[in-house]
């Protein structure tokens, strides 16, 4: 291949990286208080204990950090979503893969757990989002239409809903329980570094994962019979996407709450610029992610509502009305 | 590259569909598949590709069983063209042809690659449609576009299940003589057909198959008699000859 064609599909993915890094650098400088990004960088840096370092490495930059993980995570899951099961409407919130994770976090806190372990809370959301697949994949296995896929992730989104409404309800203590809505709305706020740290691995994990399985995914463009005569295991490549998944979203749940639409938004959106080929769509989905996360978080904390909004809230009032625009298309596409 | 097959049986959730067929083939030879609907050719092609599993019988490749070759390798060695597979997503046609090059990512040099899908995008007529998104093409350059991307596989095996069904005369022709010349350079090429002309006029061998089972097989001449064409597909046919050879007309139902 010669080096312009290399360089004009490598443009892109360059263009999103940039802007993502601008937006994680600009999450970190905006705020309540006023913060000289460079000064407190400087600090940082030459281990100076003033006010302004102390507020960039406690509170911004774990807000920045987790909005890029995160974002990533879940535009890239939802892009894998997407080429696994050829459903444009796929995603890990509309399939309930996310809801799964939070009743997972949510069983973990209530029962302890989450006390007795750093990666309890991580670890329970994970079980929750590697179920929700399981049960998704199984259906999607026996040849189910797109919008039978979806009407499955409906029910999975309701069962782990209600059941999470069942902790709340037999809450003992009604300010954990308010607690739990709160972070149920999902937000980047109030987390440390260490949190950080405790997602980057399973994240990172789920990744490698997912964007390995970019030739699988390219392959299905053509059914599962011709994926198979191109010399993939199916069978394969669905457990590799599943536990991808399960890792990606089931870490970044447990940590940030549901923050819904941005895997469903986020492949759509660079489709175009992959030229459509659902491996090439991974890496810019997951930047596209990211830029989405960021944009929305940065974006309520300008917003002058008293309290700030919720980034989960956000997402979904921009990302609900994204879903109905792209029902109604695969409804003109039958 | 040689198929041998031996006693294949093969049942879909519990149905036998083919039903103790033995029969080789080798490269060189175009071989078309005939049969009344029903008859088990898709599954025959299916289960040559490695995509439904024999439940008796054996299923040989060069000599060594199907089931253990390595899913990469037997890729490499066997390119399948389904009937009606769909094409997600509206790739262009360029993008569809190059996932044939899938099988050999890793080995072959991206050179090699790009003149591959050069070569089956100019031999399925749709050079002139690399650009476009399948979505927007017509059933019959659909279906040229997914023959081109089996083509990029350059297999020494070549199964296509009723590649010419939607094309229009011209390109039936055409693939025809294409899928010809590609069993002449040393390919092996098995074809679901339904026009009895076609088969007859290009393949060099027919097997002609009936509810599992194989009922003739050999060249035109032997295996599409009057006899084995009304006991297969309960039709009469008309016949005629002309200088490029014989044709078959299916008249009436019997």
């Amino acid at each position: 291949m010669s080096a312009t064609a290399t360089g004009r599909r490598a443009l892109p993915f360059l263009v999103l990286a940039l802007v993502a890094a601008g937006l994680a650098a600009l999450s970190a400088a905006i705020g309540d208080t006023r913060l000289d990004i460079v000064a407190a960088t400087g600090d940082v840096l030459a281990g100076r204990q003033t006010l302004a370092a102390l507020i960039l490495v406690e509170l911004r930059l774990p807000r920045a950090l987790l909005g890029l993980l995160t974002g990533f995570s879940l535009g890239l899951a939802g892009a894998a979503m997407q080429g696994l099961l050829r459903n444009p409407l796929a995603e890990p919130g509309i399939m309930g893969v996310s809801g799964a994770a939070a009743l997972g976090a949510v069983v973990v806190f209530y029962s302890g757990l989450a006390g007795a372990f750093a990666l309890a809370l991580p670890l329970g959301g994970m079980a929750g989002a590697l179920a929700a697949s399981v049960i998704l994949h199984a259906l999607a296995g026996r040849g189910a239409g797109v919008l039978t896929l979806v009407l499955a992730g409906v029910a999975v989104n309701s069962l782990a809903g209600a059941l999470t409404a069942l902790a709340l309800n037999l809450s003992p203590n009604p300010y954990a329980a308010l607690e739990i809505v709160f972070w149920l709305m999902g937000s980047l706020a109030d987390h440390s570094l260490a949190d950080v740290a405790l997602v980057l691995a399973p994240m990172l994990a789920g990744w490698l994962l997912l964007l390995a399985s970019a030739p699988a995914l390219d392959a299905l463009s053509l059914g599962e019979d011709v994926a198979q005569s191109l010399g993939f295991d199916l069978a394969r490549v669905r457990v590799r996407l599943i536990a991808g998944t399960a890792l990606a979203v089931g870490s970044a749940v447990a940590v940030t709450g549901m923050v819904g639409f941005v895997g469903l938004v986020a492949p759509h959106l660079v489709r175009p610029l992959a030229r459509r080929e659902p491996g090439r769509v991974l890496w810019l989905a997951g930047l596209a992610g990211a830029i989405l996360t960021l944009a929305a978080d940065i974006g309520l904390r300008l917003l002058p509502t008293q309290p700030e909004l919720n980034l989960g809230v956000v997402t979904a009032i921009v990302g609900a009305p994204f879903l109905l625009v792209l029902i109604r298309r695969s409804q003109e596409r039958d | 590259m040689r198929i041998d097959a031996r006693q294949l049986s093969v049942s879909l959730r519990g149905t036998r569909i083919l039903d103790g067929l033995t029969f080789s083939l080798e490269g060189g030879g175009f071989v078309g598949l005939v049969g009344p609907n029903g008859a088990g050719k898709s599954t025959l092609l299916r289960t040559l590709a490695g995509l439904a599993a024999p439940d008796a019988g054996t299923l040989l490749i060069d000599g060594e069983d199907i089931a253990a070759i390595e899913r990469q390798r037997l890729a490499r060695a066997i390119a399948y063209l389904p009937q009606n597979g769909p094409a997600h997503w509206g790739l262009s046609v360029e993008a569809v042809a190059r996932l044939g090059r899938l099988p050999h990512r890793g080995r072959a040099s991206s050179a090699l690659d790009a003149a591959a899908v050069e070569r089956a995008l100019e031999a399925a007529a749709v050079a002139d449609l690399r650009h476009r998104s399948v979505d927007t093409l017509s059933g019959g350059e659909r279906m040229r576009a997914l023959l081109a991307r089996a083509l990029a596989v350059e297999a020494p095996v070549l199964l296509a299940d009723e590649p010419v069904t939607a094309l229009d005369p011209r390109h039936q022709l055409l693939t025809m003589a294409l899928l010809r010349r590609a069993a002449r350079e040393g390919a092996l090429v098995v074809a679901v057909l339904h026009d009895l002309s076609l088969a007859c006029r290009f393949c060099d061998r027919l097997l002609l198959l009936r509810a599992g089972a194989i009922v003739a097989d050999g060249p035109c001449g032997d295996t599409l008699s009057d006899a084995n064409i009304a006991a297969a597909f309960g039709v009469s046919v008309q016949r005629g000859s002309t200088e490029g050879g014989d044709y078959i007309l299916p008249w009436k139902p019997l």
